[in-house]
């Protein structure tokens, strides 16, 4: 799963596999549109809806964060 | 160099209004005027008030239009107003204060696709070019004359909010070209041909195809009004729908085109109930795939 998730990620932006910090988009490593396709990306490949609560910085901050996020929808 | 204005005012939200609002930053101590930004609409993702603060510029958060409006009124030094990704209607009696200077981005080549969610409408109605226009503010809804304009290609697969954002990357990188100018002199415009009262214009209550498809629609219609649509889970359109053969609605939950695998050669569509799925043959060999929800 990891190996998909890391793999969506480093096509929209490969930063995103380095980073670190706690908020991928206010620190401008990605937008809010990369952000939306990365969601869209990731519903279609493990087959699972997001809800728009879901899309906060402690489940979207990081690489790490959206991983643990993964881990919970499809556990 | 100096600014014609003492003041200069960034009202919106978005990507176009931070990177605006990032460049009249930049250029406050060179030109001599003061920066403001106003944000009219809370968006969660802002970075306005950050960037104001990093630079000690005034921010405000102004929700009300009542209030908006009375501020803007009571201007009476020189300003520019820079309004970007900004859903507040300026009043005709701001329009026509002498003190204001008003430019406003659209998210089309105008005059075509005036008004709102214009990237859904340039690809629901098959345009294959589309772009960033600033023009002046005037009382009707886009109708000022046009101060700049950039081109971007509208793709075959494209979605509505990757359009968007390709069209706010043509928006900065126009109005980084016009800035300077229009601070020293005003940029003569080029008047709208067709900008009249009778003309066209899109509602935010509007969605293409009415935000429904048939399963018995060509394929490609299928998947453009899904990609017109599609803003992720920002919520500025409710989920399309799609009608089975039989007659039920049922809401698209997400949609993908990929190389056909599922269709047999020669089959047009299949529908399977217990796994959601629509499959239509689409040409060249794909296959639009949809998850759908019975309502």
């Amino acid at each position: 799963m990891e190996e998909k998730i890391l793999d969506i990620l480093a096509k929209t932006n490969d930063e995103l596999l380095t980073y670190t910090g706690p908020n991928m988009v206010d620190d401008e490593i990605i937008d809010s549109f990369e952000l939306i396709s990365i969601i869209e990306q990731l519903e279609e490949a493990f087959d699972i809806e997001i809800d728009a609560e879901d899309v906060s910085e402690e489940n979207f901050g990081n690489k790490d964060c959206i991983i643990a996020l993964m881990k919970r929808l499809t556990g | 160099m100096h600014s014609r204005f003492r003041t200069v005012i960034v009202i919106g939200y978005g990507k176009t209004a931070g990177d605006v609002l990032r460049y009249v930053l930049e250029r406050q101590e060179l030109f001599g005027y003061r920066a403001l930004c106003i944000e009219h609409e809370f968006h969660g993702l802002s970075k306005l008030r950050a960037l104001c603060e990093e630079a000690g510029a005034d921010f405000k958060q102004i929700t009300d239009k009542r209030e908006l409006t009375k501020i803007l009124l009571a201007i009476e030094e020189p300003t520019l107003v820079v309004s970007a990704g900004n859903n507040y209607l300026f009043p005709k009696a701001v329009v026509e204060k002498d003190a204001l200077e008003i430019i406003n981005f659209h998210s089309a080549l105008l005059p075509k696709f005036p008004g709102r969610n214009a990237p859904s409408w340039v690809i629901y109605e098959g345009e294959s070019v589309t772009g960033a226009t600033w023009h002046y503010v005037t009382a009707g809804v886009d109708s000022g004359a046009i101060i700049a304009q950039r081109e971007t290609p509208v793709t075959e697969d494209i979605r509505a909010y990757e359009l968007t954002r390709d069209i706010m990357v043509q928006a900065s990188v126009a109005f980084q070209e016009f800035y300077e100018e229009q601070l020293v002199q005003r940029i003569k415009g080029r008047p709208q041909p067709g900008a009249t009262a009778n003309r066209k214009l899109y509602y935010s209550w509007e969605l293409p195809g009415g935000g429904v498809c048939s399963v018995n629609d060509p394929a490609e219609d299928i998947y453009r009004l899904l990609r017109a649509m599609d803003y992720g889970r920002s919520g500025i359109f409710p989920p399309a729908r799609i009608r089975l053969a039989d007659g039920r609605e049922a809401e698209v939950v997400r949609y993908s085109k990929a190389e056909a695998k599922f269709l047999k050669d020669g089959q047009r569509a299949a529908v399977d109930e217990e796994e959601e799925r629509i499959y239509l043959a689409m040409g060249g060999g794909y296959e639009l795939t949809i998850k759908f929800r019975l309502r």
